[in-house]
């Protein structure tokens, strides 16, 4: 052996050193055979599953070049199981790794096995030429094989080793991590996961449960489980049984009870625990608390219900308008789990008198005990809130509840301002979520035990009527937007139907009111339909005719009354029906003894149509004896005055025979002739006094009136005037536009009408006095009798006026401002003018002039009822 | 004094000239308004008595007319029956209701020429 080829095998073998790193080894171990055979390039291969990979390589680089380990040289030494070398003709048409003119392939074995193969490729000479392989590079060959087949399978085992070695760690590793990541899922689930024992002793207790359920995990384990709510143990003794028997319970909705005392829903399911002897040692309970799910899953029943639900409530509500029983069906659905499913719900209505909000009904169970009693028995009977509410509505209420007890005692003023009071105030919904850290009622909190509560206000045509206040005193669960927005709806309905109740009761009450009133009048009031058939009388009505309601109803008007077959011509109430107007009228009625003054008006629908007639009959019998009474008088007045006249006609004559039978009686001498003349002035003297005693009691004086023509009179008081306007140089002009004819005394008015000229003659010079008649078109507020026509007799002037303090006291009598005048003359005029019926009015201007205007009804002759003037 | 007494009926007038003028008054007569009120110009009575119903024109027109040609003269109406209602009346300074019995009538026109100083 050469040095080199020494120095080659001992670096070879020191390998053996660097076993640790398998690639390091080959890249050595293929470099030094290279080195120790003078080869240009080599090459190691390893078998895996049938294939010859590249472990390592000399100065060749080949990506992938995976070899089948019976193809080209290499399969050929495998299959031999020799060192074979090969010359330039032998490599001809070969697979080779790179161009070789030589080459050397060495199998690597190991105990009969093939692991591999080493190929080495053209050998140098001395000079550096490329030369064929000899024999003794065969034996080298064959001196590594064993050598580095030994290498190479001791570092492959080894290396083995050290994998299998990393695969355990990471094993284990992973079996930690799956423990913990159990451990923490458990922990972490949000589920209670509890186990117990077949006693339901607690032997583990997750975070999840103590989330749910409040209890630590100390609190319970080797304790009694407590969540199980006393009004399910029989099913859970049932439960238990069936986990004894191996079943497995899947997912039963049921309640269970936390720590605070709340009930919640929950998924449970429930599984055994069996020991490694397959024996059941406990109970696994997986719990999920359901209330989330739950309230989605009612929400979605709500949104589908709340229609068909407000629907119902709604025909329940009209279906009744008691109030009472209205108001506790409305507290009803609020508190019915299958319904708004709070637990306690009052009602509070504003009592507008005594300015308090008042505690008007409850309905709520008022302990614990009660609540667990009401809500099993429901859930056995299952009866559907329809069925609760048409069972209300049947029912009469008895109202001895101990909550309805308190709620009734609570009254609270509207001046205060809690939520309950700003709630119906501000209508405004609170949402109170704890009493402790919200502003909240006193008394509420006092009397109700509450911890958390909402109130809604009942709004109906924009006023607040009152409250609905609503908690979950036992069940504790919170109340919700969803509650809250649903109750909102609810009350917005319900406010309407109290309302439209409450209106009821007051219209109930109203009408009983206008019953009596109905009755307590004394006119007769009766209604008839348009046919006459008589459809209500007061009790006045049924007084006056004798008969009793019923015989009364339903007959014919005229047929009653009149007892007649038809409807009177005279009747106010057949005009009415006619004209359908109302109309009034006496008339005298037989059979009821009277005079009757008979008011029908008739009564329309909204479309107008004639629905009958409302009647008011007064009995006027007493009125109407007065009137003759005073008819009477006046007849008498008017004989009185005849009186008057004729004992005027009397007087002058007996004041001559009186007057001279004195003086004759002064000039006699004759004793029996004295005894006449004597004789004569006592009966005269007697007369006078019969006179005197007559005349006394009738109205002396009245003026007598006559038609004539106006135009006349005007024509006559020219006449007695031109004269005296002269003197003033005052122009008189006459408008007669339109002649009249006026009933009245003709000497009167032309007093009046020379007065007025006379005074605006006085008042005027160098000017015009301009006297017109006319039509009256518009007539002064003070004309008494509208209903007649007027005209206007007008004197106007254009004179220095009348100064307006003096305006309004010239037709007082002595006034004047004349230096001649009585102060009379206006006066006496308008006295005149009132005396016809007629008003005088004044308009003045300082330095403009003077306007007199005469207002006079105009006489519409009959002929021939004409009075005499009386003087 | 001179009186001037107006009444339409001539027994009447006759029956007063004579009792006044007893009383020692000079009597002027006019048988009717328009009668009475020349009277009244011409004669310048100093006191007047006029009845009031007058056919022409009647007492109170004629008590008017007067009291506008001399308010100061005193005018004592006589009447038939009563007509104190009547406020143109009020105008006149007495009133006697006419009776076969002239004490009233000689006392009231006592009273008014003392009252206006008139002898």
């Amino acid at each position: 052996m050469k040095d080199k080829e020494r120095v080659a095998l001992f670096e070879l073998l020191k390998l053996l050193e660097i076993y640790e790193d398998i690639d390091i080894l080959l890249e050595r171990l293929i470099y030094y055979i290279c080195e120790l055979m003078n080869a240009q390039a080599g090459i190691i291969r390893l078998i895996k599953n049938g294939y010859l990979h590249i472990a390592a390589t000399h100065n060749i680089s080949l990506d992938i070049d995976l070899l089948k380990s019976d193809e080209g040289i290499c399969g050929e030494v495998i299959k031999e199981g020799k060192v074979k070398r090969f010359n330039k003709t032998q490599l001809e048409g070969k697979k080779l790794d790179i161009p070789a003119y030589s080459a050397i392939c060495i199998p690597l074995q190991m105990k009969e096995e093939n692991i591999g193969t080493i190929v080495v490729y053209n050998k140098i000479n001395s000079e550096g030429k490329i030369v064929e392989f000899d024999t003794e590079d065969i034996l080298i060959g064959e001196l590594f094989s064993a050598v580095a087949s030994l290498i190479i399978l001791k570092s492959l085992k080894f290396n083995e080793l050290r994998e299998r070695e990393i695969q355990t760690i990471k094993i284990m590793a992973q079996i930690e991590e799956l423990k913990s990541y159990l451990e923490s899922l458990i922990q972490s689930s949000a589920d209670a996961i509890i186990a117990t024992d077949m006693d339901n002793i607690v032997t583990a207790w997750n975070k999840g449960a103590e989330n749910i359920f409040g209890f630590k995990q100390e609190e319970v384990i080797e304790k009694p489980l407590p969540i199980i709510p006393e009004f399910l143990r029989e099913i859970e003794k049932i439960y238990v049984e069936k986990i004894k028997n191996d079943e497995i319970l899947k997912d039963i909705e049921t309640i269970m009870l936390t720590k605070e005392g709340k009930l919640i829903e929950v998924s449970l399911t429930m599984s055994p625990i069996k020991s490694s002897s397959g024996e059941i040692i406990g109970i696994s309970r997986i719990i999920r608390d359901i209330t989330e799910k739950k309230r989605l899953e009612r929400d979605l029943i709500r949104r589908n219900e709340e229609l068909t639900k407000i629907l119902f409530i709604s025909s329940a509500v009209r279906s009744t308008l008691d109030l009472n029983k209205l108001l506790r069906m409305i507290l009803t659905v609020i508190t019915m789990g299958e319904g708004l499913g709070f637990n306690r719900a009052v009602l509070f209505l504003v009592d507008e008198k005594r300015e308090v909000l008042q505690g008007v009904m409850a309905v709520g169970p008022s302990s614990y005990e009660e609540a667990w009693q009401i809500w099993s028995s429901m859930a056995r009977e299952k009866k559907t809130l329809f069925e609760v509410l048409d069972e209300l509505n049947k029912r009469e209420f008895e109202q001895d509840s101990f909550l309805e007890r308190l709620c009734k005692n609570i009254s609270i003023p509207l001046s205060e301002n809690t939520p309950l009071v700003r709630a119906v105030k501000e209508r405004k919904i609170f949402n109170i979520k704890d009493v402790h850290k919200e502003e909240a009622d006193p008394v509420i909190i006092q009397q109700l035990g509450t911890f958390a509560y909402a109130v809604i206000p009942l709004v109906s045509k924009d006023r607040a009527i009152g409250a609905v206040w609503v908690d979950n005193l036992y069940t504790r669960k919170p109340i919700t937007d969803q509650d809250i927005k649903f109750l909102k709806g609810f009350a917005d309905q319900v406010a309407g139907a109290i309302e439209n109740a409450w209106v009821f009761d007051k219209i109930e009450k109203a009408e009983k009111e206008l019953e009596m009133l109905f009755n307590s009048i004394t006119d007769l009031i009766y209604y008839t339909d348009e046919n006459y058939t008589i459809k209500k009388v007061n009790k006045s009505f049924l007084d006056a005719i004798g008969l009793k309601e019923d015989e009364v109803i339903g007959k014919k008007c005229f047929k009653l009354i009149h007892q007649i077959n038809h409807p009177s011509q005279e009747c106010p109430h057949k005009k009415a029906l006619e004209t359908g107007k109302p109309q009034v009228g006496e008339i005298e009625e037989n059979y009821l003894d009277g005079v009757y003054l008979i008011s029908s008006s008739p009564i329309f629908d909204k479309n107008n149509n004639l629905l009958g007639t409302i009647n008011v009959a007064k009995n006027i019998t007493e009125l109407r004896n007065l009137k003759e009474r005073i008819m009477s008088m006046e007849k008498m007045a008017a004989l009185g005055e005849m009186a008057a006249k004729v004992a005027h006609e009397i007087r002058n004559p007996l004041l001559a025979i009186g007057g001279f039978a004195k003086r004759l009686d002064k000039d006699l001498k004759d004793e029996k002739a004295k005894e006449y003349i004597k004789i004569i002035i006592e009966e005269v003297k007697r007369l006078e006094r019969i006179l005197n005693e007559i005349l006394s009691f009738v109205k002396p004086y009245q003026i007598g009136k006559e038609s004539f023509k106006i135009k006349a009179l005007v024509e006559n008081v020219i006449n007695f005037v031109e004269a005296t306007l002269k003197e003033n140089n005052n122009e008189l002009k006459i408008i007669v536009e339109e002649d009249f004819t006026v009933l009245g005394n003709y000497d009167k008015l032309k007093e009046v009408l020379l007065n007025l000229i006379s005074n605006a003659n006085d008042a005027t010079k160098d000017g015009t006095i301009t006297l017109k008649i006319q039509k009256a078109d518009k007539l002064p507020l003070e004309i008494v009798d509208m209903k007649k026509d007027y005209f206007i007799i007008e004197v106007e002037d254009t004179g220095c006026g009348i100064q307006k303090e003096n305006l309004k006291r010239i037709f007082d009598p002595f006034f004047t401002t004349k230096i001649s005048g009585t102060g009379l003359g206006l006066a006496i005029s308008k006295r005149i003018v009132e005396e016809h019926g007629g008003i005088i009015k004044v308009e003045s201007e300082i330095n403009r002039g003077t306007t007199f205007r005469i207002y006079l009804p105009l006489y519409k002759e009959k002929g021939g009822d004409n009075e005499n003037l009386s003087s | 004094m001179k009186i001037l007494v107006v009444d339409d009926e001539k027994n009447i007038l006759m029956l007063y000239k004579a009792e006044l003028e007893e009383e020692g008054y000079e009597v002027i007569i006019a048988n009717s308004g328009r009668e009475a009120i020349e009277l009244f110009e011409t004669q310048k009575p100093d006191i007047v008595t006029l009845d009031i119903m007058m056919p022409d024109i009647d007492g109170i027109q004629v008590l008017r007319q007067l009291k506008q040609k001399n308010p100061n003269i005193p005018v004592i109406m006589l009447t038939a029956y009563d007509y104190r209602d009547d406020f143109s009346i009020w105008a006149s300074d007495a009133y006697v209701v006419k009776s076969s019995d002239l004490t009233p009538l000689k006392k009231t026109i006592k009273e008014i020429a003392e009252k206006f100083g008139i002898k």
